[in-house]
């Protein structure tokens, strides 16, 4: 009978906290089993490519020709120099770049084609062999001529678990500053009346940006000295990596804390927050890279704060590049964190006239 | 001048709907009856310098949301709450520290908050004066509820604020203690301090208050000097 009295007591339970127990059971698994969908293709078939002129005797027909030979893997991007095609390959917007050559239609010669890759985006190794076998065999049949591609793989090698480092600690930023950081400023909401009175709320919730923030920078350390032992060529705290890794805290931990309280910090916040995770891990690149999306994914992903994050992360631990190649990445998850400041200031005066 | 005033005061609650979250019902039990809760209902006062004054009425007549008007932690429906120019100490009826920290270390924190915090030597005259030192390095969530509503006090007068707004002071507190913390709070009065005590218990408070206010059902029902014997004024004027 005690059995049945308890079963009595966690059905009022269960109707008393519908809201976040239907969150929980039906939107929180809803939203990872979405987030799958974002993925459709092992070979990316939109993968943005650069096309590169080789030099001023390369003509708008030739670009032209292998414009067209690109269709059937991928997208093709138009590019001035080689240059500034490889910037764009260490800043993943394309995953492959394409010099031309000049004279294609000049059916005497055997066209050389020189195609780029990034060492650094390990899942994109095998599908950039696929894709230079791909363009040979296009180029062979739209040129008419002999065509040699030459893939050439920029960087340094990267094992595929090197790779998932940046991956798991984008991953960590995440849980961090999404789901744990609201639900430690959660746990305090009994303190907040007197805190409105002898302080405020704004001074709260950046104490708890300051502290917490000051700790990620264990989190860092801890995954720098366990890459460091397992003998890893990740740079877990160069510049790049700590200065994107202290944006995406602000601004996803601002965000979580403003749905916190706009939510009038109840448990119902805290699976909002964890679906919000789940888009954020879904949507951001964390593993596959964007080139991997169709074309409309890709342009959500693309306007997510959370994937320039990734990509400044993973260039910053995977690559030796200049921090200010990703100023513009850099800039945008500045703004992004001044906006979810933005709102976390609404929230509050929100959650100060409902309470 | 008063330092603390309320004019024609109202405060309503909506009802917040969610899913479980059953619709209220009119007296035949029909769904479909106001959702509207009338907290306060045109309700003034006006408290002086100086004075001792006892917000008295049972429990949901509207004391608490008058008092949360009044530390501004609420806005009113209508009317207006002047509050005071000077320094304000806060004790809620749910006491609010942090639970995580010792008694000490919630004093620390909350003394620091203050621009020009006070001698340490008031903080250990606060935890003589209410009997809070036995439990001063216990963490605060652990203490029981007299000892919670001591430390809730203790936060309140931390920074020796010119006017003192009591919530339910002595919830869950001895008898032994309640006569000390009153005598604490009397000569802490006498300083020319004013204090504003929200509570039922008006016999425990009867000796030291200047002026009642009562409350019944968002309303006031007196507004003046209390009587030799309050018990019996304060239950004449709830029975009329």
């Amino acid at each position: 009978m005690d059995l049945i009295a308890l079963l009595y007591k966690e059905a009022i339970t269960v109707r008393r906290n519908l809201a976040p127990i239907l969150l929980l059971v039906l939107v929180l698994p809803a939203s990872f089993a979405l987030g799958t969908a974002v993925y459709q293709n092992t070979v990316p078939e939109d993968v943005p490519v650069a096309v590169v002129p080789a030099d001023d005797a390369t003509t708008e027909e030739d670009l032209n020709v292998v414009r067209a030979g690109v269709d059937r893997f991928g997208e093709a991007r138009d590019f001035s120099s080689t240059d500034r095609a490889i910037d764009a390959l260490n800043r993943e917007q394309v995953y492959l770049v394409i010099v031309v050559p000049g004279g294609l239609a000049d059916r005497s010669t055997p066209a050389n084609f020189t195609v780029y890759a990034d060492r650094g985006i390990v899942p994109f190794q095998e599908p950039s062999d696929a894709a230079t076998e791909l363009l040979n065999q296009e180029l062979d049949g739209l040129l008419g001529i002999e065509v040699n591609a030459e893939l050439v793989r920029t960087g340094s090698r990267v094992t595929l678990s090197e790779y998932l480092v940046p991956t798991a600690t984008v991953f960590f930023l995440g849980l961090y500053a999404l789901v744990f950081l609201p639900r430690q400023v959660r746990s305090e909401r009994r303190v907040f009346d007197r805190l409105r009175t002898d302080a405020s709320l704004e001074a709260v919730v950046a104490s708890k940006l300051v502290v917490w923030g000051l700790l990620l920078g264990l989190g860092l350390g801890a995954i720098a000295a366990v890459t460091a032992v397992l003998g890893y060529g990740t740079a877990v705290l160069s510049p790049l990596v700590v200065l994107a890794a202290g944006l995406t805290f602000v601004f996803l931990g601002a965000t979580g804390m403003a749905v916190l309280f706009a939510m009038g910090c109840s448990e119902s916040a805290i699976y909002v927050n964890m679906g919000l995770a789940a888009v954020v891990f879904a949507a951001s690149g964390l593993f596959f890279p964007v080139g991997f999306f169709s074309p409309i994914r890709a342009e959500i992903a693309r306007a997510l704060p959370t994937h320039y994050a990734t990509v400044a992360i993973r260039s910053g631990m995977l690559k030796d590049v200049d921090v200010w190649l990703y100023a513009d990445y850099l800039g945008y998850m500045a703004l992004a964190a001044v906006l979810a400041l933005g709102l976390l200031e609404l929230s509050l005066i929100r959650y100060r006239r409902w309470t | 001048m008063a330092v603390v005033a309320v004019e024609d005061v109202h405060k309503h609650y909506g009802a917040r709907w969610g899913i479980g979250v059953p619709r209220p019902r009119d007296s035949d039990g029909e769904e479909g009856a106001s959702d509207t809760v009338v907290a306060l209902d045109g309700v003034s006062l006006s408290v002086e310098p100086g004075e001792f004054r006892g917000l008295l009425g049972p429990n949901g007549s509207g004391k608490t949301t008058l008092f949360r008007l009044i530390a501004g932690l609420e806005r009113p429906s209508a009317g207006r709450v002047v509050r005071p120019d000077a320094t304000v100490g806060h004790s809620f009826q749910r006491p609010c520290f942090y639970e995580d920290l010792t008694v000490r270390e919630n004093l620390r924190v909350f003394r620091a908050f203050d621009d020009d915090p006070p001698a340490w030597s008031w903080v250990e005259e606060l935890l003589e004066g209410l009997r809070l030192a036995p439990a001063s390095h216990r963490i605060a969530g652990d203490l029981s509820g007299g000892f919670s509503t001591k430390l809730d006090l203790a936060l309140a007068m931390l920074g020796r604020p010119d006017v003192l707004l009591l919530d339910e002071p002595f919830t869950d507190v001895d008898d032994y203690s309640r006569r000390r913390i009153r005598s604490f709070l009397a000569a802490y009065n006498d300083d020319g301090r004013t204090i504003v005590v929200s509570t039922h218990n008006v016999e425990a408070f009867a000796p030291v208050l200047d002026a009642i206010t009562v409350v019944l059902d968002g309303t006031v029902r007196y507004d003046g000097p209390p009587s030799a014997d309050l018990t019996t004024q304060y239950r004449d004027l709830l029975e009329q």
